[in-house]
């Protein structure tokens, strides 16, 4: 399991043990009498190193599968498992621990502390871990600087674009060296050209480090990047395809 | 492998952060958004502001009244007395003089005069300021140009009347000041002053309430506004212990500084108050140590309603789902 080579290999070990393993999700929002039905039994698995788009038109579902498994809602029924560990099992700190070490999260619209500065948010996640504010300072810096934000660590959020500021959001989400990326519409409240920088800098991170990004999305744009592409329509899933049984359709969706 | 085997394997437990911790990041954000937390302070500033105001308004006039029952002791008032005692009779005496003088002028006495003592307009002023004179005004200026002997006697007259002016004045400050909070409403004798006292206990509990409110107001505020962030902190892996820590350390820097400012407001505002109502009155016997005492029970009881104020707040924010921090408002 090595976390500098990417993306791994799908051996028979790494098939038996999933990253991210889902067991007929089901999610229902009680709306006053009515019952929505968000998820309707998901069942996926997901291996160490992948690169995930989970794809659909709004309102399918696609958020609500990124908080069951991100361990931040849970499902009305099934399970969820990370790593193998059934998260319904996890208490309030074992959950803190896996949100703050396992799981970098990036959002639509970014989520940095406004009163904070580049390089504190990102040192936010390492404070929580435990690590001293010296050795949090470098390590931010360093992952700052990947991003390509070297220049901009003590800019507020309200000093940077909306690129920079996804940039930043990504430089807090790898803090801890995560073994997954959880990201909804990263690219969602981005013009074209920087959402496509988005997406490659996930792509590079996601080669470079080994770790499993999970991106929900409807931005075409991901389909170049994603291992597989997972298809939600409904609350369901509608079909799964990998990157190469994808190519031969590439001309089609881009027709849209 | 069982699952918990598996999960002992895999999932540690988050580390509690040192308070220190959550000292620093909400002294962080407290002076990020001052102007903000300003805003939210005011609340606290004015429902300080206002139970200080009763308070010290309330103790000054209490140490009026001392000064009213004591004051008749005091040496001040003994020698004022006594300096009534001395001058009345040489006033009396000093304007009988001027009225047989000036009985005993011709008809046709000059009423001008060549020295420098001109006594012209000025007499005017000399009326409004001490009341009419032995004489009337022309006939003090004849006496003063025919009889030299007389400037020296009307110098006499005037500075003794200015003298026993003000020694009554002092004389009569009780009764003035009486007449004064009489005016104004307040209570004097000890059967009014204990009716009031009821009357501003339930104005003190008034301003309390209204202080409990306006920090729960604006706490709720802070943690309203700020769903997203704190959302955010959870999913980075803040325990729900730290966010309530975060807040309630928050609350007391900026229930501090507004319990502060609204002390020092309240306080000037009522120095202000009973100084434009009573003038030097208020000064005569000023409680500081009762008003010193009044500004620690604030103090403390500012800080005790932030700190209070902000447990359901803080509450509400740390049990606030993550999922908050996903919310997209369209
Ligand atoms: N908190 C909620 N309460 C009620 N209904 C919800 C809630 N969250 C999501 N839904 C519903 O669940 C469905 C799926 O939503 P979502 O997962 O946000 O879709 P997507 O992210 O694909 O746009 C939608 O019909 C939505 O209205
Ligand atoms: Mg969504």
């Amino acid at each position: 399991m090595s976390q500098t080579t990417a993306p791994t290999p799908v051996t028979a070990d790494s098939l038996s043990e999933y990253t991210v393993r889902t067991i007929g999700v089901k999610r229902s929002y009680k709306m006053g009498t009515e019952e929505v039905h968000a998820l309707r039994g998901v069942d996926i698995q997901i291996n160490r190193g992948e690169y995930i788009s989970i794809m659909g038109p709004s309102g399918s579902g696609k958020s609500t599968l990124f908080n069951m498994i991100g361990g931040l809602d849970k499902p009305s029924e099934g399970k969820v498992y990370i790593d193998e560990v059934d998260i319904a099992q996890l208490d309030a700190y074992e959950l803190a621990w896996m949100r703050c070490r396992k799981i970098g999260y990036i959002f639509q619209t970014f989520n940095l502390i406004p009163v904070m500065t580049a390089i504190e948010n990102v040192m936010l996640p390492m404070i929580f871990a435990g690590m001293n504010t010296a050795d949090a300072q470098d390590k931010a810096a360093e992952i700052l600087k990947r991003v390509e934000l070297g220049h901009r660590m003590v800019n507020k959020p309200s000093e940077m674009s909306g690129g920079q500021q996804q940039r930043v959001a990504i430089a807090r989400a790898f803090a801890n060296d995560p073994a997954i990326i959880l990201a909804d519409e990263p690219t969602g409240n981005l013009d074209l050209t920087t959402g496509t920088l988005i997406i490659e800098l996930l792509r590079q991170l996601n080669k470079e480090r080994g770790v499993t990004i999970i991106s929900a999305t409807h931005d075409h744009k991901m389909l170049a990047v994603s291992d597989r592409i997972i298809w939600i329509r409904d609350g369901q899933i509608d079909k799964i395809e990998r990157r190469e049984d994808l190519n031969i359709q590439v001309g089609t969706i881009d027709g849209h | 492998m069982t699952n918990r085997d598996i999960k002992s394997k895999r999932v540690e437990r988050q580390v509690k952060l040192p308070t220190s911790k959550a000292v620093e990041i909400a002294w962080k954000s407290i002076r990020q958004r001052l102007h903000r937390s300003l805003v939210v302070t005011s609340g606290i500033i004015l429902a300080m502001a206002f139970l200080m105001y009763i308070l010290s308004s309330d103790k000054a006039i209490d140490g009026m009244r001392n000064w009213m029952r004591e004051a008749a002791d005091t040496a001040e008032i003994q020698s004022a007395k006594k300096r009534v005692e001395t001058l009345q009779p040489q006033v009396l005496a000093l304007a009988s003089e001027i009225t047989i003088a000036a009985a005993k002028l011709p008809a046709n006495a000059s009423d001008t005069f060549d020295d420098k003592k001109s006594f012209g307009q000025e007499f005017v002023e000399i009326q409004k300021e001490l009341g009419p004179l032995p004489v009337s005004p022309d006939v003090m200026k004849k006496l003063l140009a025919t009889r030299a002997e007389m400037v020296n006697t009307f110098t006499q007259w005037r500075e003794a009347t200015t003298n026993l002016k003000e020694a009554k004045i002092i004389m009569n400050g009780p009764q003035n000041l009486v007449a004064m909070m009489k005016g104004n409403g307040v209570p004097t004798t000890d059967a009014e002053i204990r009716n009031a006292r009821t009357q501003t206990n339930w104005l003190i509990a008034l301003a309390l309430l209204v202080a409990f409110a306006g920090i729960l107001n604006s706490m709720l505020m802070s943690v309203t506004e700020r769903f997203r962030e704190i959302g955010t902190m959870k999913c980075l892996g803040a325990l729900d212990s730290f966010i309530v820590k975060l807040f309630l350390i928050e609350s007391f820097f900026q229930g501090g500084a507004g319990t502060i400012m609204g002390i020092l407001l309240g306080l000037l505002l009522s120095m202000v108050g009973v100084t434009a109502q009573y003038g030097g009155y208020a000064w005569k016997m000023y409680p500081y140590p009762s008003i010193a005492a009044a500004t620690g029970l604030c103090l403390v009881v500012g800080v005790l309603l932030t700190v209070g104020g902000a447990v359901y707040p803080a509450w509400r924010a740390a049990r606030m789902h993550p999922i908050e921090a996903m919310r997209v408002e369209t």
